[in-house]
């Protein structure tokens, strides 16, 4: 019984487990530090130290904000596109096998070839940022959703037709709550892999974003600059998981028992 | 009033005939069940009366008396119903539009599914969740309702007792109804007709109406019809 999860004396247990984990790791680390005594491996009290220099100077906000928000731009139109397609190929199998090639090659496009080839084509600017992001997506979540809609119930399709639901209320009530762990799974992957492009695009082509402000502490060797906005990229990504992805997790999945 | 007619009805699987030239009327209010050999094809007749399936040749007709939307209630052995909506949504879901979602709630307290409205379907007993299941297939007031052995697989006192629930709410309403059984007794003790139906390619053998009156059906009674079938059919043997 005390095994179950969800009861709080196990909750408690994981929590004291993850924060042991962390103030050993910082231990570590700042061992390691002392003994080196060098700028290329900085205490993470001088990490933090520099954090709080760029959270009052409003660098860290401004860049970090402009990351968040290509992020999310970037995230909803990929999900919103990629789930459109992927439930139209999942429902049918001719279009499926037309574009499964199409697929397969985007998904084996390097992400740098995506986005060096977006700012050739369309300039060095937000547009074409956005788009490489995009891309490098898009089939990431197509290939999951068309998972989701090809094991789509057929028994409870039929109760909606025979039952007239129509297709809204077939989508709504039929069909969204059996893709939505799938929703959820590239949600999540999608999340992880979009920030990392984004970086990357920003490195390449952006004077603003993390990426941008990255490359400028690597031309100067700021290694604590690097570590900060780690730090801070961390801590708001597990935010949005805590406040945002583990509680839709647990609404969505209140009808199981 | 004629509630289905069919007409030359064909269907093949692929692999051969399911039905073949089937021709059958239900008249308006009428209980009639089909009876037949497993794997015979009433499960796939079932589906193309409820339009699941639009392959084939002949005539399906049934009479709506709503105009914009024909109704028919659904229900089988699966009970089918949405896992991740209460059983009140469940049945809230199948009213069709322009109907009173009142409705719902007079009736779950008729039926006697107040316990459970606000529960989801995957907490509820087998024989619970095929009750919500045909409350369902009754609540949009169907024109035509199909039930596919809704009662089989349940222990005998679960089975009877909601056998003789399901009674009790067709003939507050008549509605039309085709059911699928393999048991005659079941048959017998429900039914106005009973259609013999033969193995695949599906063929009706015998048209028979039950003769006893509703009130007087008793094991004695329903004992006694069954041997009369045995010995004026005896081509229906292997069904009896």
């Amino acid at each position: 019984m005390s095994r179950a999860p969800g009861t709080s004396r196990p909750r408690i247990h994981h929590a004291l487990t993850a924060l042991g984990s962390i103030l050993l790791l910082t231990f570590l680390w700042q061992l390691i530090a002392l003994e080196e005594a060098s700028p290329l491996l900085p205490t993470p009290i001088r990490v933090l130290e520099v954090l709080w220099q760029e959270l009052v100077s409003g660098r860290l906000p401004h860049h970090l904000g402009m990351t968040l928000a290509r992020l999310i731009v970037s995230f909803l139109i990929s999900m919103i596109l990629g789930t459109g397609i992927g439930i139209i190929l999942g429902r049918t199998p001719r279009l499926d096998q037309f574009f499964s090639t199409w697929l397969v090659i985007a998904l084996n496009i390097p992400a740098l070839v995506t986005i060096i080839l977006c700012y050739v084509w369309f300039g060095l600017d937000e547009f074409a940022a956005l788009l490489a992001v995009v891309i490098n997506k898009l089939p990431h979540v197509i290939v999951t959703i068309r998972e989701g809609a090809r094991h789509l119930r057929q028994d409870l399709l039929d109760i909606a037709q025979v039952y007239r639901f129509g297709p809204f209320k077939t989508l709504q009530h039929v069909v969204w709550p059996q893709l939505f762990p799938y929703i959820m799974t590239a949600g999540r992957t999608g999340l992880a892999l979009i920030w990392k492009i984004i970086l990357v695009v920003e490195l390449l082509g952006r004077s603003d974003g993390m990426g941008y402000q990255l490359n400028l502490f690597f031309q100067l060797f700021d290694v604590a600059g690097i570590l900060a906005y780690s730090l801070a990229f961390i801590v708001i990504v597990q935010l949005i998981e805590w406040a945002i992805l583990i509680p839709l997790d647990l609404k969505a999945q209140r009808w199981r028992r | 009033m004629t509630a289905l007619r069919i007409q030359h009805l064909k269907k093949d699987h692929g692999r051969g005939l399911v039905i073949d030239d089937l021709n059958l009327t239900v008249d308006s209010g009428e209980f009639v069940c089909l009876v037949g050999p497993s794997g015979c094809g009433k499960t796939t007749l079932l589906q193309l009366i409820a339009g699941l399936d639009r392959h084939y040749s002949g005539d399906i007709e049934i009479s709506q008396r709503d105009p914009k939307a024909l109704r028919i209630g659904y229900a089988s052995q699966e009970p089918r119903l949405l896992p991740w909506r209460t059983v009140r949504d469940n049945l809230s879901l199948a009213l069709p539009a322009g109907m009173d979602p009142a409705r719902i709630n007079a009736l779950i307290d008729t039926v006697g599914l107040d316990a459970v409205a606000d529960e989801f379907p995957e907490t509820l007993s087998v024989g619970m969740s095929r009750r919500v299941s045909l409350v369902r297939a009754f609540a949009i007031d169907p024109d035509l309702l199909l039930m596919d052995e809704p009662l089989v697989s349940l222990d005998a006192p679960t089975a009877r007792r909601l056998r003789s629930w399901l009674l009790g709410l067709w003939q507050k309403r008549p509605h039309t109804v085709l059911f699928v059984t393999h048991d005659l007794r079941e048959a017998i003790e429900i039914a106005d007709r009973i259609l013999f139906l033969s193995a695949a390619p599906l063929k009706v053998l015998a048209d028979i109406r039950v003769t006893i009156e509703r009130q007087n059906r008793n094991p004695e009674a329903i004992e006694a019809f069954s041997a009369h079938l045995r010995t004026c059919h005896p081509n229906l043997d292997a069904l009896l």
